[in-house]
């Protein structure tokens, strides 16, 4: 198994015919992921290389049993395709999009209570389970390696270093998530906690985090409490200065709080290993 | 984006809430003939999009014969506050302000709640200070739901918390405002809003006296006219003009330079260096689809910075492609010489593409494979340059 994403995934790709679409649908499509489906409002009965055009994600619910989606269309548009995909009932949603406005997002976030769908993101690489060839991103497929490592994170290309670090020394990973760098996201650290923790195929569990916002301390709270597979920490930002946004919408030390020294504080107090560098992340996995 | 107090109270009026009597200066003699106008004592605003004005020195009281001297020394130097950029701002524009009778000051803003993932409406019977120095009991919070918007009760809640220990205010007129408040936030993409202080003049109209307005930059495609705003900004700070190349750079005290893909490999790099006990001259996120051109100016930024012995390049290409990062160095090489050291890491999207033009071009550099190598090695060359 893996979490969310694996072989069974029926992936739609919301935005598949514009630029950034069509680039990353054939890269996912290319190492294994099964896209059943492209949305284009206005161009159903084409085809994008062999995989079907629809109008609306119902069509493609209905025609092809999709049951998750990655969102590649721009952000002015980002908000209506993710409500649509939750409305279609899927299981999954992986907003890729950068820049949506926060108000945006904050209705999203409202509108999902109650429903069954899972959103991740926005502004984030998406996810891999490379024992089930199943990648639903924008991430380098190369890097990743089959094996029982569970990978949460806050970040992309951070992300990537500490994967290439971990499978140079041997150790695969089950599944990849990337929550979102926005300050607003759907699946946060601890619903993927959770579902690594129930997940039989991953054994430990590496926490990429940064400064801005209090998910890391929450995360650290539920570990203590509910977490039984051993969870390695890493925390960006100790050198990020006060009030100045870090690139990531969310990465923000705002009135002395969300700075890393707390987090690494926190974390550790629950008991939980914070490596000091990417390279010291493998050296704490027990084999 | 920060709005000015002027812009700010533009937009108010336009939803009909009421400001002081003002207008705007761009030269001390106009300042001079807006007093006279006002005929009365007026106030003199110093137009930044900074907050802490009032301490620094930029709003100042004057009468009409005192308007020019005062108008003058404020438009003659820099502002500079505690939330300016350390060189401060110039002053471009003052706002000449009829001065207003108070009875009371108070405090309401709207911001976003990142943790209840929500607006909150904020509200304080003691206004004109900083919320923050207000005792936890005496603010008043409303939580609003973003898909049904701001309810009546929730305006009335505010309104009678607001004004039970003053009996003279309008529970109507106080529950109007905080509606049009609401609906700037909500209309206008607001990050927050705020009118700090709200008064009561002695005629009992309630006043905005000072506006803060932050848009959300992400959702400036809905707003063409502040868009429009942006292009005539006073903000001449480096930082603004590296933002606008679409590249996220933060200056430090330190003396390694760094250029990196991604903001959590940025950060994480930063880390690395402080590890090894260097110190990283900025933060600077090039992003992920970025060009030869952009690549070439984040160069060029660091180029600049004088107090940068070493530069690392921390590249992990995922979308990135290594061999514009080569290009674009190429570039910057072209425009001005490098005479510090260049320790690059590139790895993934055509890293041997990348190579490959480095050494055509003949451009000197230190390879390096790993974050901590680099990192170290940066460290090492820093110290040795410092000699």
């Amino acid at each position: 198994m893996s979490i969310l994403t694996n072989k069974n995934t029926r992936l739609i790709v919301q935005g598949i015919t514009g630029k950034q679409g069509s680039f990353h649908a054939e890269l996912c499509e290319k190492y294994g992921t099964n896209i059943v489906a492209g949305i284009s409002p206005g161009k159903e009965g084409t085809f994008f290389k062999n995989i079907p055009i629809y109008n609306t994600v119902k069509r493609a619910v209905k025609e092809k049993k999709a049951n998750a989606s990655i969102i590649l269309v721009p952000a002015p548009y980002a908000i209506d395709a993710i409500m649509e995909a939750i409305d279609a009932g899927l299981d999954f949603v992986v907003c890729i999009t950068e820049g949506i406005p926060i108000q945006d997002t904050m209705r999203i976030k409202a509108y999902l209570k109650n429903k069954k769908t899972k959103l991740i993101g926005p502004n984030s690489p998406g996810l891999i389970s490379p024992g089930d060839k199943a990648k639903i991103g924008i991430m380098p497929a190369h890097i990743y390696r089959n094996g029982n490592i569970g990978v949460i994170s806050r970040s992309g290309t951070l992300t990537y270093e500490v994967v290439a670090e971990l499978s140079k020394n041997g150790f695969g990973q089950s599944t990849c998530i990337g929550i979102g760098g926005d300050p607003i996201i759907g699946t946060n650290f601890i619903d993927c906690l959770q579902m690594f923790e129930k997940d039989k195929e991953t054994s430990t569990i590496v926490m990429i985090g940064e400064i801005g916002g209090n998910a890391e301390e929450k995360a650290a709270e539920y570990i203590k409490k509910h977490i039984t597979k051993p969870v390695i920490a890493y925390i960006c930002g100790l050198t990020a200065p006060p009030e100045k946004q870090m690139g990531h919408a969310g990465a923000i030390i705002s009135k002395g709080k969300g700075t890393a020294e707390e987090k690494i504080k926190k974390l550790k107090n629950a008991g939980i290993e914070v490596a000091n560098t990417i390279e010291e992340i493998s050296a704490k996995i027990k084999t | 984006m920060k709005l000015l107090e002027c812009e700010a109270k533009e937009i108010f009026e336009k939803y009909g809430i009421l400001v002081p009597l003002g207008k705007i200066a761009t030269t001390a003699t106009d300042a001079y003939s807006i007093a006279c106008e006002m005929a009365s004592s007026v106030m003199l605003k110093a137009q930044i999009p900074y907050g802490g004005r009032g301490k620094a020195g930029g709003i100042k009281e004057a009468n009409a014969s005192q308007a020019y001297e005062i108008a003058k020394n404020l438009f003659e130097k820099r502002l500079i506050t505690k939330q300016t950029p350390t060189k401060g701002i110039l002053v471009k524009k003052i706002l000449v302000q009829k001065k207003v009778e108070i009875l009371k000051e108070f405090y309401l803003s709207i911001v976003l709640d990142r943790e209840k993932e929500c607006p909150v409406i904020i509200a304080s019977q003691f206004g004109g200070v900083d919320i923050e120095e207000v005792p936890e009991k005496e603010i008043f919070k409303e939580y609003i739901d973003p898909l049904i918007g701001l309810q009546k009760w929730q305006a009335r809640k505010i309104a009678f918390d607001l004004c039970a220990k003053n009996p003279q205010m309008s529970i109507a007129l106080t529950m109007d405002i905080v509606s049009k408040l609401w609906k700037i936030f909500e209309k206008e993409d607001c990050s927050m809003v705020e009118i700090n202080p709200l008064i009561l003049a002695t005629d009992e109209k309630m006043l905005a006296l000072d506006a803060k307005m932050v848009i959300d930059d992400n959702a400036l495609f809905r707003h063409p006219e502040t868009s429009n705003l942006k292009l005539n900004s006073i903000d001449d700070s480096e930082e603004t003009r590296i933002k606008e190349m679409g590249i996220n750079y933060v200056k430090l005290d330190g003396n390694i330079g760094c250029i990196v893909n991604g903001a959590g490999l940025a950060m994480a790099t930063m880390d690395a260096i402080k590890f090894f006990d260097g110190e990283p001259a900025n933060f600077l996120d090039i992003g992920g689809g970025a060009n030869p051109e952009k690549i070439k100016n984040a160069f060029k930024i660091l180029f600049a910075d004088k107090s940068i012995n070493v530069i690392f390049v921390n590249i992990f290409g995922g979308i990135f492609r290594c061999d514009f990062l080569a290009e674009g160095l190429s570039m910057a090489l072209e425009e001005q010489n490098l005479n510090i050291s260049l320790v690059l890491r590139m790895e993934g999207n055509k890293a041997d593409e990348g190579s490959k033009i480095l050494n055509q071009k003949n451009i000197k550099f230190i390879p390096i494979n790993g974050l901590s190598e680099g990192a170290l090695k940066a460290v090492k060359l820093s110290r040795e340059d410092k000699k």
